[in-house]
C-alpha cells in the first residue's frame, strides 16, 4: 500500500482547536460499481466474462460462506466495505497480475451485505494461454484481496451472537 | 475590521471528513463525521482528538489503519481542506 503524497507537518499535538459535527450515514451505492456488489454473484457470468479465444486455461476461485465455526453454527456472514477504496484496490490488483503474468482476461468481484451459508462472497477468474499463469495469477489475486482490499466480515452465529473476523488472522494465512 | 477577522477565521481552519468502518465504527457509535481542525494539523493530531471524542476506539488503537483520500497514510501526514480520512481495523475480506 502506498503512502500519501504530501510532506509531513509540524504542528504539535494539542495545539489546535476542533469542532465535531455529526455527519450522518455514509451510504454506499454498491450496485453501481463493478467489483464490489451487494447483488448475488453468478458463477457462469464470471466464467463467461473471462472467455478469450487465445486462452488455453481458465482458473477460477470462489469464496463461500461456510457453516461451521468453533463456537457454533453460522447462519450467515455480513460484509462491509469502504467502497471507493475497495474499488481502487481491486483495480490495482488487476493491473499487477496483468503485468506479472501473461494472462488474457481477469474478473474479480466481492460481495457485501448480508450473505447466507453457501453464498459466494468473492470470485476471481483468470484466463491465460497456459494453466501455470492462470493458476498463479488467480492465487495471487485472491491473497491480495484478503490482505489489501478494505472489506470486513462479521459472522452471525446461531443464537444471535455476532463476531467480527480479525483481519490479522487472514494476513497470517496470506503470506 | 470585522470582515478582516472573519477572513482570518475562515483561512485558519480546515474541514475534513472522517469515516469509520467495522469494529471502529461500532466503537465510535457513528459511521462518519466532519471535523474542523486548525490549519496544518497532522493526521496524528486528528487521531488524538478522535480518540478523545470516542474513547471506545482505544480498544483498537494498536490495530487501527488509516487512509487519506483512499491511500494508506503515515500519522505525520499534513491534512488539507476536504480530505477524506478512513479509520478501520485490518482488512478481512474473502
Amino acid at each position: 500500500m502506498s503512502e500519501g503524497r504530501r510532506s509531513n507537518c509540524s504542528l504539535p499535538t494539542g495545539s489546535w482547536r476542533l469542532i465535531v459535527v455529526l455527519y450522518g450515514e455514509c451510504t454506499d451505492k454498491q450496485n453501481h460499481t463493478k467489483r464490489i456488489t451487494s447483488a448475488k454473484i453468478h458463477p457462469n457470468k464470471i466464467l463467461n466474462s473471462v472467455k478469450d479465444k487465445n486462452a488455453g486455461a481458465t482458473a477460477i476461485f470462489f469464496g463461500t460462506v461456510r457453516e461451521n465455526h468453533e463456537i457454533g453454527k453460522i447462519i450467515g456472514m455480513t460484509y462491509e466495505s469502504y467502497l471507493e477504496m475497495a474499488e481502487d484496490r481491486m483495480k490495482r490488483i488487476e493491473r499487477i497480475i496483468s503485468r506479472k503474468w501473461n494472462i488474457r482476461r481477469v474478473r474479480m468481484i466481492h460481495r457485501v451485505g448480508e450473505l447466507s451459508v453457501g453464498d459466494v462472497s468473492v470470485a476471481v477468474a483468470v484466463s491465460a494461454p497456459h494453466r501455470s499463469e492462470a493458476f498463479s495469477a488467480c492465487r495471487y489475486a485472491i491473497e491480495k484481496i484478503k490482505r489489501e482490499v478494505p472489506i470486513w466480515k462479521k459472522e452471525r452465529i446461531v443464537g444471535g451472537k455476532e463476531i467480527w473476523i480479525n483481519g490479522l488472522d487472514s494476513r497470517k494465512y496470506a503470506k | 475590521m470585522k470582515s478582516t477577522r472573519i477572513e482570518n477565521k475562515a483561512t485558519s481552519t480546515i474541514r475534513v471528513k472522517v469515516l469509520y468502518f467495522a469494529q471502529v465504527r461500532e466503537a465510535a457509535g457513528i459511521s462518519g463525521e466532519e471535523i474542523i481542525l486548525v490549519k496544518d494539523s497532522s493526521l496524528n493530531n486528528l487521531i488524538s482528538k478522535i480518540e478523545e471524542n470516542h474513547p471506545g476506539i482505544l480498544r483498537h488503537k494498536e490495530e487501527i489503519q488509516l487512509a487519506v483520500n483512499r491511500n494508506v497514510a503515515g500519522k505525520n501526514l499534513c491534512l488539507k481542506e476536504g480530505d477524506q480520512i478512513a479509520v478501520f481495523p485490518p482488512v478481512a475480506g474473502g
